[in-house]
Formats: C-alpha cells, sequence, structure tokens
C-alpha cells in the first residue's frame, strides 16, 4: 500500500492535484493519498476526508468486517465487544458500540468513525463532528446498501480495489448460490430473529434477501414491515416449510414444539425447524454469500453442488 | 439570626456543587491527570485533551447542573403547590407530553436528531395546556387536586400511547425511543447548554420568588388569602413556571427521574421545610446531585456509558431510605 508523508496534507496536496488537472493527466484517483476523498452515507451526510482515514473505529460490527476483509484491520484503533476477529483481539473496546463514552472515542484520535444511524448515536455523531471527527453513520438494511456501504469505506480509506474485490467476492458467493438454488422448488420459509416476543423477518430485510437468494419463499412477503412481531395463530396460518432461528438456543425442534399451537406448524412436525448462529445471519457483512449458502443447505436439507 | 443561618446552609451547598463541579470536569472515560485539565481549562493542553475538558465534560457539567436545579425547583414546587410528598416534576403529565412527541418524530417523521428537542418541548406544553384546561374547567378557581388527578390521568393517557407507539414501532425506532426516555446528557454542547441556561434561570428565579406565598400556603390556602397572598395567582404561576422548566430540561435530556422527588424531600429531612431557604437550596443540592450522578455514569462502566436516570436512582434510593428512617420521631 502506498503511503504518503506526513507533510504531504491539504495545501501541498491540493495544489498538487489541482496542477495535475490542469495538465490533464491526472492520476487515478484510487489509492492516492492526499487528495480530498469524499462519499455520502445511506443517511444523506456527507463525509468527507483530506486524505484516507488511517485511524478508523467502527461501532457497527458488520462494517467492521467489512474493513477487515478490505485489509484495513490495522487502522482500527478500537473494537467493539461484538468483534471476536483475532485480528482485533488486541484493541481496546468501547464496549456494546451502542452508548460510547464520546471522550473516550475522541481520545483515540480517529480520523473517520462508522456509527449506526439511530437518534441517540445521531447526537454522538453531532459532537463528534464538532470535535473535527468524520462520521459515517452506516444502517443495516439491504445487501445492496451493505455493498454501497463497503464501496464508501474504500474510497474513504482509499483502497478502492480492495474494497471492489471483497465486494466482488460477495456477489459472486451470491451469484452461485441463486445459480445452485434455481431449479428447485421454493420451499415456504420463516425466519425468526426472536423467540419471546416472536420477532421475524419481514420484505425488505437483507435475511429476506439472503432467503430469496437461497431458493426460499418468505412466507411474510406479503407483509409491509421489516421485523414485524408475529402471533403464534399467525405462524400456524402461514404454515411455513421450514423455521430458521437466528439464535444459539439448544434443540430449536424441541423448543417450538413444546410451545402451545406449534404442532400445527408443518416445519415443527418435519422437524425442519433449525437454528443458526445469530451473528452469521444478522450482519450485512462480507459473511453474507456464506451466510446464504448454509441457508440453501438448511432450506433444501441436503448439501447443494460443489458451487457453494 | 435567620438570614445568617440561611447564608451559611446555602454557602455550604454551594461549596459542595462547586466540588462536584470539579469532580465532573476532573473525571471521566479517560484519565486525564489534575495539572492537565487545569491547563486544558486555561487554554492550554495538547488539542485532544483540550476538546475533552474544554468541549465536552464542561458543558455537559453545566448542563448536569441546569437540569439538576430545575428538576430539584420544580419538584419542590409541585410537592408544596399539590400538598402531595409523592409529587415530582412529571406527576402532571409533562414528560409523557414530552415523549409521546419525542417518539413520534424519532419512528414516523423520518426527521432528523435535531427535530427531537423542539417536538418534545411541544408535547411537554402541549401536556401543560391540556392539565392546566381540564383543572380550570372544573369551578371557579383552580382546586390543586384536580389538578393533581387531571395530571395523572392525562399522563396515563400519555404512557398508554407510547406504548401504542412503541409496538408499532420498528425494532430501531424502539430502540432510539427507549433511550430517550432513559435520559441522557451526552448531547450537550455549549450552544444547547447556552439556550438551557437562558430559559431556566429566569424560571428558577420567579420560582424563588414564591418563597414567602408557598411557605403560608403550606399552611393552608383560606389562611394565605387571609394573610393577603394573591392564591390563585400564586397556584397558576408556579404550576406554569415549574412545568415551562420541566419541559425545557425534558425537551433536552429526557426523563431524568427520582432528582426531583428526592432532593427536596432530603433537604426537609435534614433542614425543615421553610421555602425562603428549600427553594434556593434544592436547586444547589439538585444540580450538585445530578452532577454527581452523571459523572458515575460516565465512568463507572466506562467506556459505555450507563442511563443517568439509572444512577439517580440506584443511588439516590438508598441514599433517601437512610435520611427518611434516622429521622427522629
Amino acid at each position: 500500500m502506498l503511503s504518503y508523508p506526513r507533510s504531504l496534507t491539504r495545501p501541498a496536496a491540493w495544489l498538487v492535484l489541482a496542477l495535475l488537472s490542469v495538465s490533464g493527466c491526472g492520476p487515478a484517483p484510487s489509492d492516492a493519498g492526499g487528495a480530498g476523498l469524499s462519499a455520502t452515507d445511506p443517511t444523506g451526510r456527507a463525509v468527507t476526508l483530506d486524505a484516507p482515514a488511517r485511524r478508523v473505529v467502527s461501532l457497527v460490527p458488520g462494517v467492521t468486517e467489512w474493513l477487515v476483509a478490505m485489509g484495513a484491520a490495522d487502522r482500527l484503533v478500537a473494537r467493539t465487544d461484538y468483534d471476536r476477529q483475532p485480528a482485533l483481539e488486541a484493541l481496546p473496546s468501547v464496549g456494546g458500540g451502542l452508548t460510547p463514552s464520546i471522550e473516550w472515542l475522541a481520545a483515540r484520535r480517529p480520523d473517520l468513525v462508522i456509527a449506526w444511524p439511530d437518534a441517540p448515536s445521531r447526537a454522538i455523531i453531532g459532537r463528534l463532528e464538532q470535535l473535527g471527527v468524520a462520521v459515517y453513520a452506516a444502517p443495516v438494511e439491504s445487501v445492496a446498501g451493505a455493498l454501497a456501504v463497503a464501496a464508501d469505506l474504500g474510497t474513504l480509506l482509499g483502497a478502492e480495489a480492495a474494497a471492489r474485490s471483497a465486494i466482488a467476492e460477495v456477489r459472486d458467493g451470491l451469484d452461485s448460490v441463486r445459480a445452485a438454488t434455481r431449479d428447485r422448488a421454493a420451499p415456504d420459509v420463516l425466519f425468526l430473529i426472536g423467540l419471546d416476543p416472536l420477532m421475524a423477518a419481514g420484505p425488505g430485510t437483507f435475511v429476506d434477501e439472503l432467503l430469496t437468494a437461497a431458493g426460499a419463499r418468505n412466507v411474510l412477503e406479503d407483509l409491509d414491515i421489516l421485523w414485524p412481531q408475529l402471533s403464534v395463530e399467525a405462524v400456524v396460518r402461514r404454515a411455513p416449510d421450514v423455521v430458521i432461528v437466528g439464535s444459539v438456543e439448544d434443540d430449536p425442534n424441541a423448543l417450538l414444539g413444546d410451545r402451545p399451537g406449534w404442532r400445527q406448524v408443518p416445519a415443527v412436525r418435519r422437524g425442519a425447524v433449525h437454528a443458526v448462529e445469530p451473528d452469521l445471519v444478522n450482519r450485512t457483512g462480507p459473511g453474507m454469500d456464506e451466510a446464504a449458502a448454509l441457508l440453501a443447505r438448511l432450506i433444501h436439507s441436503s448439501p447443494l453442488q460443489a458451487s457453494i | 439570626m435567620l438570614a445568617t443561618r440561611l447564608i451559611a446552609r446555602l454557602t455550604v451547598l454551594a461549596a459542595l456543587l462547586a466540588l462536584a463541579m470539579l469532580a465532573a470536569v476532573g473525571a471521566g472515560a479517560v484519565p486525564i491527570a489534575p495539572g492537565e485539565v487545569l491547563g486544558a481549562l486555561a487554554g492550554g493542553a495538547d488539542a485532544t485533551v483540550r476538546a475533552i475538558v474544554v468541549d465536552l465534560r464542561l458543558p455537559r457539567a453545566v448542563l448536569a447542573a441546569l437540569i439538576g436545579a430545575a428538576l430539584a425547583v420544580a419538584g419542590t414546587v409541585f410537592q408544596a403547590l399539590l400538598r402531595n410528598p409523592l409529587a415530582e416534576p412529571y406527576i402532571l403529565g409533562v414528560s409523557g407530553g414530552a415523549a409521546v412527541a419525542a417518539v413520534a418524530v424519532i419512528g414516523f417523521a423520518g426527521a432528523g436528531a435535531w427535530a427531537v428537542p423542539p417536538a418534545a418541548f411541544a408535547g411537554g406544553i402541549g401536556a401543560i395546556v391540556l392539565v392546566f384546561r381540564i383543572a380550570r374547567s372544573v369551578g371557579s378557581a383552580l382546586d390543586t387536586r384536580v389538578l393533581l388527578l387531571a395530571g395523572v390521568v392525562v399522563g396515563a393517557f400519555f404512557n398508554a400511547v407510547i406504548l401504542l407507539l412503541l409496538t408499532l414501532a420498528d425494532v430501531e425506532t424502539f430502540r432510539s425511543a427507549v433511550f430517550w426516555m432513559m435520559g441522557s446528557l451526552a448531547t450537550g454542547d455549549w450552544p444547547a447548554v447556552g439556550l438551557l441556561a437562558l430559559y431556566t434561570v429566569p424560571a428558577l428565579a420567579i420560582l424563588l420568588g414564591l418563597a414567602r406565598p408557598l411557605n403560608l400556603m403550606a399552611v393552608g390556602e383560606e389562611t394565605a388569602l387571609y394573610l393577603g397572598t394573591p392564591v390563585e395567582r400564586v397556584k397558576s404561576v408556579a404550576y406554569i413556571v415549574a412545568s415551562l422548566l420541566v419541559a425545557g430540561g425534558v425537551a433536552v435530556a429526557g426523563v431524568i427521574g427520582f432528582v426531583g422527588l428526592i432532593v427536596p424531600h432530603a433537604l426537609r429531612l435534614v433542614w425543615g421545610g421553610d421555602h425562603r431557604f428549600l427553594l434556593p437550596g434544592s436547586a444547589l443540592a439538585g444540580a450538585t446531585f445530578l452532577l454527581l450522578a452523571d459523572t458515575a455514569a460516565r465512568t463507572v462502566a466506562a467506556p459505555v456509558e450507563l442511563p443517568v436516570g439509572v444512577v439517580t436512582a440506584l443511588v439516590g434510593v438508598p441514599v433517601f431510605v437512610v435520611l427518611l428512617t434516622r429521622r427522629p420521631a
């Protein structure tokens, strides 16, 4: 990776860039330190850096995974309790990442912070920006959104090439899962993210996209709520063939079968209730293609072709 | 005699407030040596340390002091006005009205973070007007028992609306709304603090001026009336100004519980119920209490911040129980 001397910061770099562009032979923008880097985050805020971010804090675990996949683990200066990658183990943790101490963050001297976009975090974003720290707010909503976020971060870190290849890998992985499941009948699937209360992945969520890629039909496809709370009646009526629970609980078959009403659900009768590691399916990280492949294997109950 | 004792007590409380202020600025998630803190306050030290001390800790400490003072004084006034020891700043539904508006804006308007404080303030004002109109529509004079009941039922109604909104809300809104309702001083930047100070200080001054009439009304409204107190006007002014004070605090920092309930009672238990002392004393002690609670919230689990309302209750309630039980029978 190219590294530029510290002295080549704002004024000098702008001058160089201006001269180059006037002479009509500017360098390719990628991996060029010193140029003004900018991106618009999914909440519509413009994020601008004078130079590629060197000290980064990501409060969003899915985004952290992308940064690691781009080979930028060494630029992270803090992690959250949910980032368990070995490469990040030595970093100090900010805790859960939802109510971080602003002064602790400031003391890590980051030049870029990736934050959640919710209301309490927006207050933190405002305070960090007043302190001169660039903040990129990243919601976790769709596969395309996650890929766009990854591309933006590639720009802000001056690592476009690495970001492009990480993104292509996920895109190709999802395509091959789609190809492998295309000719199979699509079973009706219910994906539960929580049991008490029953909460499921509705259409418009990235989980729904992964289910579709895995060759399933989401039984909630007619709802217009992202993460609806369901009654058992609704589940019985929609009669899913397969239920997947994002949970580390023991045997989900026994767990659901013991509950009133669940015995009527085809998935429970068939023994087609599966538990998956929540981290694998609750993050729009670079593991999304593997998550889709896992879902495909569970949904179609037999290992798919070697393409996965 | 009385004046000197008053001044002595208030001096003690002011000194405690000054110490709490030092503790709040000196302590945080990042350990900074006292010398460096002083250097930062004087304009020296390195840029990050100066940013932490001057732009993060100091405005937040001033915000905590302002809101603590406002809540404790409002609590004192409501306890006197309603002649009910359970009265606290949120008992008349101000926080409920503010929360309904805040949750609605967070979840459904898709507006930015800037919109939440004005919406919460407007919601608080709406609740004040509603409760006052209900209370005034019964009889010719303002019956404080009716005011209390009106406030409690309006508050209960707003709580139901909040639960309804939260049930319909998506996960992210739910989380944002719950965080907002737990209260936080993390948003305290200088412009917000300045605006709140301009609003809070005059309101506090008006309420502090009600000490004598509130003393007389504590004996009984009729007695106060015979002694020449404009009872109806005092009641209306006390209710409206104290409620406005609370609405401002809720708009900036959400709902921070227990300060307004415990601080006035603690002072009464220790030093008696004379409002000439109780009102300024509550302002100083409330500011001190919330400052210390927020300092604990920032440091105990650092770098995670605890909700300050959790700390005020966890620390405030045991202290209060001790005061309550060692009271001479």
